[in-house]
């Protein structure tokens, strides 16, 4: 795997999603979409548990309550209804949704509402840390470069 | 100790110091003549960059391709708008994965600084939302995984999932 290309591995995503695509009902593509959705933040969370998060995903009921979500939040009573399971069974199921970082609740009263997580923050400082790094081999590489332009330069002077 | 210095001002803005032991003509030079630029902007070990167009007036075009034994390769491409030289580059530039990044507003400025120089470069990042699909493009090693984790799951979701969702 580690000798693909980028450009082959966006091919390879892309040729999955299609497949998907291919055999679900219009119906479904909402949770088509949700799934390339998470996809991508896995991808900004590539550091953080990624393996609590696809071992999350690998259940059918978690991932059809994370396309329920995808439409907006709803409460446990919500979600248990089109499932045909108790709500003890649904609140499992959130828990181990909620503890790979996919979900969050809100308090409303008495109501514990989930929705699905934003993940944007914990990105933004992964990708901060990349570029960093990144730009510190730059510069330190660029640090040789410029030395070896001043001595051409005081060379040519003398 | 790094001398590299970095933050974040307001939601879009990154702003990176460095000081370098070189004038700013120096610096200016090994930013925007290709063969000096080959040297150096090469992102993590292992990665040349076989290809670096750099047209240093406003207008002019940047492009850079790097490469990797293993990793394949991607380019990037940008437009110069505003050159002073030795003291002020105005670009704006934009990975292809292959599919483009949102565009990066970047202006970076050299100053004496003792007998060096420091550098300032100020990038201006679109708003959250595509900030989103750059980070999402951004996380290469991330990727790997990814793409093999969800090569892993998909063909578990044909037969398996339609069936929660219809009721």
């Amino acid at each position: 795997m580690h000798t693909q290309g980028i450009s082959e591995r966006q091919e390879s995503i892309e040729k999955v999603c299609k497949r998907l695509q291919k055999n679900v009902s219009l119906q479904d593509k909402n949770l088509i979409d949700i799934i390339i959705y998470l996809y991508k933040i896995y991808i900004m969370n590539s550091g953080f548990d990624l393996d609590s998060s696809f071992a999350a995903l690998a259940d059918p009921t978690r991932r059809a309550i994370l396309a329920r979500l995808a439409l907006g939040e709803a409460t446990v009573m919500e979600l248990a209804k089109p499932f045909e399971m108790s709500q003890p069974a649904i609140s499992q199921h959130l828990k181990v949704l909620e503890d790979a970082g996919l979900i969050a609740q809100r308090v409303d009263g008495t109501r514990r509402p989930r929705r699905l997580a934003k993940m944007g923050l914990e990105a933004m400082d992964q990708w901060l840390a990349m570029l960093r790094k990144a730009l510190e081999k730059n510069y330190d590489r660029l640090d040789g470069v410029l030395a070896e332009i001043q001595f051409e330069e005081k060379r040519k002077m003398r | 100790m790094s001398k590299l210095a970095m933050k974040t001002e307001g939601d879009t803005q990154i702003v990176i110091t460095r000081h370098f032991d070189a004038p700013p003509e120096a610096v200016y030079r090994a930013h925007t003549e290709p063969k000096l630029v080959q040297k150096w902007c090469l992102g993590p070990e292992g990665w040349t960059m076989p290809v670096c167009i750099n047209e240093p007036r406003p207008g002019g075009k940047i492009r850079y391709e790097w490469a990797h034994p293993k990793q394949g390769s991607f380019y990037l491409t940008g437009e110069f708008i505003e050159l002073k030289p030795y003291t002020k580059i105005v670009h704006v530039e934009r990975m292809h994965l292959p599919d483009p990044t949102p565009d990066n507003h970047v202006t970076t400025t050299f100053v004496h600084d003792g007998s060096g120089t420091l550098m300032t470069m100020r990038m201006t990042l679109p708003d959250e939302k595509t900030r989103a699909m750059m980070l999402a493009t951004g996380m290469e090693r991330g990727m790997e995984a990814s793409y093999v984790r969800l090569e892993e799951i998909m063909p578990h979701l044909d037969d398996s999932v339609p069936k929660a969702v219809n009721q």
